[in-house]
């Protein structure tokens, strides 16, 4: 097909993967010959080896409120309203995604966010308004800038669940608890590209509150625990390649601690990286080691995600429950690494639920 | 390997000969790579995918590119003066570019190709390099309400 007629398609698509993203849309409108391109995966593929896309990160955030207190003071809270927001660390910018059609009263609690090629999808979680578990699935396109419905995630009600994808297009979901809150060791495999869920074998062990990564290539689901032992976090992780194999290889002391597995993340060093006891750590072959102390300011607790040697932490301090961001470069030859507190407008200083890095 | 003396003769399809000196020649790394094999004793590089008319464009850029002194101004009046050419004579020397080697040159015509593209009405593009709307009105309308966001 003559991408541009009488010019060889090398040079058309040479000009298309270099328009920037958002007209991509527009472009898509000329014919069908360039809607079809556009919208291949090896178009995005093109676009990724010629060092045009750049990685973004997507966060599930809550609306934020000024609250007038006497004296003429004011600060700022967390509403119940949580919206997509899109940080792109090169520029330094935040903005907001456009809302669900379907969803006025924001995203589901407790939903998952995760990106997978030029998508992102918000999995699950409760309704806002009545905290009815759904098993919906929604997702973001970059490229067309629209909303489409996958299908529906099968196998009754999880909440909690791991989540994580490889990037291109699987996306696995796994553990969680189910509507009589019993822990589950099931997990489930979405295929992007054929909108199909696929069922997978039982994981040895029950794993609510578990974290899904996807680290060398495989799958890994990580901690968590059983009904009978609420909370009581296991140090275990159970690894799946979905290439290869369609069983779990179970990894014992993976976590070489009881603790929550919420922040782990692979680095693209190819290392994980967590949070605990007031750090980052990072594992390198058996053992944890300590990265840097995390700032004040996200101390209680933060959500990790990681980009181009660096990490980004969001949290907050005890003290406050409005959000702050922190960047790390991991490859800074200091020895005690500093944090950089990122320049956040007050609406994208709302509470997150879920973090997501994709290249777009 | 040939070495470079003040004279190079690059000889096109078509026996259109051009000389350059050693100023431009620095330039020239590209051609090192296609003369490395060849016995070139006469120092004359045939380019047997190029033709005159093409090379005497190529030439014109590396000439001015090359130039002492010359502002980095100067030089983007040049290119935009410089690209002002029909399609298929932009594609010809984006062959000649990419059979020399030359990086630079090749991205300047895709950048060149991509300006007449990039933020113009679809109309416009359409117009421009004659492609046909093979759209329906319903499935142009679907299109177009994918609605595009302001990130840039």
């Amino acid at each position: 097909m003559d991408l541009l007629p009488g010019l060889p398609n090398d040079i058309a698509l040479e000009c298309l993967i270099r328009l920037p993203l958002h007209q991509f849309s527009k472009a898509a409108s000329v014919c069908t010959n360039w809607k079809t391109e556009i919208k291949h995966p090896l178009f995005r593929q093109r676009r990724k080896e010629s060092g045009l896309t750049r990685p973004v990160f997507v966060l599930a955030q809550a609306m934020v409120t000024t609250i007038r207190k006497p004296y003429g003071i004011t600060s700022l809270s967390s509403t119940q309203f949580y919206r997509l927001t899109l940080y792109d660390p090169e520029r330094g910018c935040w903005y907001d995604l456009p809302p669900i059609p379907e969803l006025i009263d924001g995203l589901p609690m407790f939903c998952r966010v995760v990106g997978v090629g030029s998508d992102v999808m918000v999995i699950g979680g409760c309704d806002p308004v009545n905290w009815r578990v759904m098993d919906s699935v929604f997702i973001y396109n970059f490229v067309s800038g629209s909303w489409r419905r996958g299908a529906d995630m099968p196998g009754g009600q999880r909440l909690f669940f791991g989540c994580a994808s490889d990037s291109e297009r699987f996306v696995v979901v796994a553990g969680g608890h189910n509507d009589e809150k019993n822990a589950l060791r099931s997990a489930l495999l979405y295929d992007v590209a054929e909108d199909e869920w696929i069922t997978l074998p039982e994981m040895a062990f029950e794993r609510d509150e578990c974290k899904c990564a996807f680290h060398r290539g495989e799958f890994h689901v990580i901690g968590g625990y059983p009904t009978h032992a609420q909370g009581q976090f296991q140090r275990s992780a159970e690894v799946f390649n979905s290439a290869t194999s369609r069983q779990w290889h179970l990894e014992e002391d993976f976590l070489g601690a009881d603790t929550c597995p919420q922040t782990c993340i692979e680095g693209d060093d190819g290392r994980l990286y967590m949070c605990r006891d007031g750090a980052v750590v990072v594992k390198i072959d058996a053992t944890w080691k300590h990265v840097a102390k995390l700032p004040g300011g996200v101390s209680n607790g933060a959500y990790l995600t990681a980009w181009q040697g660096k990490l980004l932490a969001v949290g907050n301090s005890i003290l406050d429950e409005i959000q702050s961001s922190y960047e790390l470069d991991v490859n800074s030859e200091s020895k005690e690494k500093t944090w950089r507190k990122l320049d956040t407008p007050n609406e994208y200083c709302g509470h997150v639920q879920s973090v997501c890095c994709l290249e777009i | 390997m040939m070495s470079l003396g003040k004279l190079i003769t690059l000889k096109t399809n078509d026996n259109e000969e051009f000389k350059l000196d050693k100023t431009v020649a620095v330039k020239l790394e590209i051609i090192k790579n296609i003369v490395q094999d060849v016995d070139c004793t006469s120092n004359v590089i045939p380019l047997p995918n190029i033709d005159g008319k093409t090379m005497t464009k190529v030439v014109k850029y590396w000439k001015k590119h090359s130039e002492e002194g010359v502002t980095e101004v100067q030089l983007k009046n040049f290119d935009q003066d410089f690209l002002k050419m029909s399609h298929s004579e932009l594609h010809d020397v984006h062959l000649a570019a990419k059979y020399l080697d030359d990086n630079q040159l090749k991205e300047v015509i895709i950048q060149e190709f991509l300006d007449r593209i990039k933020g113009k009405p679809i109309e416009e593009i359409r117009e421009v390099f004659g492609i046909v709307n093979d759209y329906t009105p319903e499935e142009e309308e679907e299109v177009r309400r994918e609605n595009a966001w302001a990130f840039e």
